[in-house]
């Protein structure tokens, strides 16, 4: 399923990022692109720096915003590597994951490797069964499930009632087109 | 070495109008050489000092080398009564501060222009990335957290 994603640029507010009180600003601009968009994309393209304070806030409202379940996607975009060091401290405080959009691939910050390895060949698939992706990972579905949980929180893979299912329920998980992350992000 | 022109330079030098209690440090840890000339240009330069300062004062850091210092003290004998002389290199009794060009930080938008603007300074100075970071950062930071304090003292007393 197509989705077209809200893109919010943080270039706009500088190229340092910094305090609490911007913080919580743009924690409000994502707790309402939470309320209105099918999927969130928090773009760091073209900022250089930030503080501890602030991603705290970003990083707070984004887990919130995943926690909420109306997005198909949360992701984080464009990161720098000092960035991404200090977006990592950050969520290993808070004890949460989020996905980051790098050279075209999906990645985990704050995630242990296992959950790395599961989201890389989820996206693979790209839309999927969990007996599928257990299958392709060589592991038990009770196990995978609780990567799958996790994968869920850090706003990597959504999941829905596959419409196409013949008897009982089955569900279907997806994680974020590439393609359209790149089309919602070029502007540059 | 305390070359003759250095001292004639320094006594000649425009000095700017400033506080009535303005301060002259003369720094000489390093001298290892002096003249009746310096000596002279020394003294003239002290006195001018404390003629244009009235309430002000001279510190005098003297060399290193005790045969040198002594030689440098006996050619600025006697000493006017605002000059101290100090072993330390640093600053004398009575001027334990300094000033530091500051910027200042009204809200949380200000703070985050200051880092802005280290970032760029530092950018401009051709420093490492990751120190100009570090060097924004911290700007942004203190600034911030000065900020924190600053709401949290409330109103100064009669503001």
């Amino acid at each position: 399923m197509s989705v077209t994603p809200l893109v919010i640029r943080l270039r706009r507010h500088g190229r340092a990022l910094g305090t609490r009180e911007l913080g919580a600003s743009v924690a409000k601009e994502i707790e309402q692109a939470a309320h209105e968009a099918p999927a969130v994309i928090v773009d760091f393209a073209g900022v250089r720096i930030a503080s501890s304070p602030f991603l705290d806030e970003v990083a707070r409202a984004l887990l919130a915003a995943i926690a909420g379940r109306r997005q198909r996607y949360v992701l984080l975009a464009s990161l720098n590597s000092d960035l991404a060091d200090t977006m990592e401290l950050v969520l290993g405080r808070l004890g949460g994951t989020l996905t980051v959009v790098q050279d075209e691939q999906l990645r985990l910050l704050g995630g242990k490797q296992h959950l790395q390895e599961t989201l890389t060949e989820a996206q693979e698939l790209g839309t999927f069964t969990a007996a599928e992706l257990a299958e392709r990972l060589a592991v038990k579905l009770p196990n995978l499930h609780q990567r799958l949980i996790q994968l869920e929180r850090a706003g990597a893979i959504t999941r829905e009632d596959d419409p196409k299912a013949l008897r009982g329920r089955r569900l279907l998980l997806e994680t974020a087109k590439i393609g359209e992350v790149e089309v919602a992000l070029d502007h540059r | 070495m305390v070359r003759r022109e250095d001292a004639l330079t320094s006594l000649l030098a425009e000095e700017l109008d400033g506080e009535p209690d303005a301060e002259l440090m003369i720094s000489a840890p390093h001298v290892s050489e002096v003249d009746v000339v310096t000596g002279a240009a020394i003294r003239m330069r002290i006195a001018r000092h404390l003629r244009k300062h009235v309430a002000g004062g001279v510190t005098i850091v003297p060399p290193r080398d005790a045969t040198v210092a002594g030689r440098l003290l006996d050619l600025l004998e006697p000493l006017p009564g605002r000059v101290v002389v100090t072993a330390r290199e640093g600053a004398g009794e009575g001027s334990r501060f300094a000033l530091l060009p500051a910027t200042q930080i009204a809200d949380a938008q200000d703070a985050r222009l200051a880092g802005e603007m280290a970032l760029d300074a530092s950018e401009g100075a051709r420093i490492a990335d990751d120190r100009a970071a570090v060097i924004a950062l911290a700007a942004m930071e203190l600034a911030d957290n000065a900020l924190a304090c600053g709401r949290r003292r409330g109103p100064a007393p009669g503001g």
